[in-house]
């Protein structure tokens, strides 16, 4: 798949700069994997549609309370984070980084945030 | 003062119509989470990524909620938690559709893992014209596969219809607990 | 799907069955069944035992009155439409009506009907015996104590714009009851229930069953159901 293709480059960077990071996922807005990174990344599946529901909910609140676009969602759990990001385009995609517990929150965020605008930039 | 939430949970296939009967019931505000549709094969411009709620106020200060889940089937993770504490539910079915029993299958199956004793109604969206003589593939098709459920075509854009199917699913609510209440 | 546990079992309809033979023609085997009956067992399609042919002709003073198709759910009339309806009427008002039911085999339905108008059938067969119910009686063989249970839910085309009748759809499929306890249970007029009594069973949803009506725990006022039948009243006020 060219996606995953285009992707892979970003995604391994990612995978590589930041220690203790579990799976990553790049998902299409309506819950498709479309190219996925690290060692659980067999479940992509279905992180894909859990993410596309989390953030689908996310930009509900968001819109309820007015707040604009969304753009970042973290989850904060006992035994580790998980980052979901908007990816910006013409076909809205997104990014889901789950860490765990040896993982920095502020560098897996930066580093994401960088792999985004990466992403964004390489829309076919 | 006990106030009491009351779920209804409005199931079923893409595109049958879920969002919207939730948005009929509720006067159109309810709140959606849908994203654009990248999978060709379907023919709809958006599809729902989380659930459609919406809620209506009862008299005495309870409140009925509405959810509508999203169809597809990499969703289904939904489907239980959606269920969860539900009174009843609606699976709706498009009609206008070659019979594909696995498709409302699914979403019943789920009920009937989930929540087996639930009260379920089955509403037949895009039928066109109901009066036709011959009998519509699908009813012969429900006749087989859920004799025991109520179906009815229904206009989930119409907020008559939309009641009636609740007024449905009501009864159904108050025979189950008659039922229930001597086993 | 519903799982409701029942201890009552239904009662088998143990009616003798018409002898196997070669399709009759046009007129009646010597021992026939009351039509009612003969009508149930041929809408049943009951697979033990097998219907022989979806095609019957329902006979009155040797005429055909009409043809039933229950292949595609559709009863031709031999006569302008409202002349057949009202015909039947009248006669399944009757303690026993005078009529009888003859299958056929395709080919002479093709050769020998002559259909004046297309209906259809369970929804029309229950129009008719809506329209046929006395006060005094249910229609035979059925007594006024007798439960009845529905098999399944009815066409959807048999319960459009009838509220009441989804009431009584969804009491009926889970348990047998009688007129009186669906009157109680329901707090619906005699009357209604009654025509649905007849109605249900002249189109073989319903079968009787057997054993006490079993006592009733009537909806909690706060319950969801009452609450939402008090939204309606304010919406349509």
């Amino acid at each position: 798949m060219s996606e995953a293709l285009h992707a892979a480059p970003a995604l391994n960077a990612l995978a590589r700069d930041v220690a203790g990071i579990q799976a990553i996922v790049v998902a299409s807005a309506d819950g498709f994997a479309l190219a996925q990174a690290g060692p659980k990344g067999n479940v992509a599946d279905r992180l894909a549609a859990m993410t596309s529901s989390m953030l689908g909910l996310a930009s509900a609140l968001g819109r309820e309370l007015h707040f604009g676009e969304l753009d970042t969602l973290i989850l904060d759990a006992a035994d580790g984070k998980v980052l979901m990001l908007a990816i910006p385009g013409s076909q809205p995609r997104l990014l889901m980084t789950a860490c765990d517990h040896s993982c920095v929150i502020g560098n897996a965020l930066w580093h994401a945030k960088q792999c985004v605008r990466t992403l964004a930039d390489n829309t076919n | 003062m006990n106030v009491r939430e009351h779920k209804i949970v409005v199931m079923g296939p893409l595109g049958a119509g879920k969002s919207t009967l939730v948005q009929t019931l509720t006067h159109g505000k309810a709140v959606v989470t849908e994203a654009r549709n990248t999978d060709p094969s379907v023919g709809k411009e958006y599809t729902t990524v989380a659930m459609d709620y919406g809620d209506i106020d009862l008299p005495g200060g309870d409140r009925l909620r509405l959810y509508g889940s999203p169809g597809q089937e990499r969703f289904s993770y939904i489907w239980p938690i959606l269920l969860a504490g539900a009174e009843g539910a609606i699976v709706l079915v498009d009609g206008s559709k070659c019979v594909n029993t696995t498709l409302a299958g699914q979403h019943l199956q789920a009920i009937a893992e989930h929540a087996p004793t639930l009260p379920v109604v089955i509403g037949i969206t895009k039928c066109g014209r109901t009066d036709d003589p011959i009998l519509p593939q699908w009813q012969t098709l429900l006749s087989e596969q859920a004799p025991h459920l109520p179906a009815l075509p229904l206009d989930p854009r119409d907020m008559k219809q939309a009641i009636t199917a609740m007024d449905l699913l009501m009864s159904q609510i108050e025979c189950n607990a008659m039922a229930a209440a001597h086993e | 799907m519903l799982m409701v546990r029942f201890r009552r079992h239904p009662f088998e309809e143990v009616e003798a069955l018409p002898a196997a033979s070669p399709m009759p023609t046009a007129t009646l085997p010597a021992a026939a069944l009351p039509f009612v009956q003969q009508l149930r067992i041929h809408l049943s399609n009951d697979t033990a035992m097998p219907r022989r042919s979806a095609y019957a002709a329902v006979i009155h003073d040797d005429t055909t009155v009409c043809w039933l198709d229950t292949k595609n759910d559709r009863m031709m009339t031999t006569a302008p439409a409202p002349i057949t309806l009202t015909l039947l009427q009248k006669l399944l008002a009757e303690e026993h009506p005078a009529l009888s039911l003859a299958p056929v085999t395709q080919e002479m339905f093709e050769q020998r009907a002559k259909v004046s108008s297309n209906l259809t059938l369970r929804p029309t067969l229950w129009n008719i015996a809506l329209a046929a119910t006395r006060l005094d009686r249910l229609m035979l063989p059925l007594q006024m104590d007798a439960k009845l249970r529905l098999r399944r839910w009815p066409d959807f085309r048999i319960l459009a714009h009838r509220p009441d009748h989804f009431r009584l759809c969804a009491l009926l499929i889970k348990q047998g009851a009688s007129v009186q306890a669906c009157c109680d249970i329901l707090d619906m007029p005699q009357r209604q229930v009654q025509s649905f009594f007849n109605a249900a069973f002249l189109t073989a949803y319903a079968f009787p069953v057997m054993g006490s009506d079993a006592p009733v725990r009537p909806s909690p006022a706060d319950g969801l159901v009452n609450l939402w039948r008090q939204l309606r009243i304010r919406w349509s006020a």
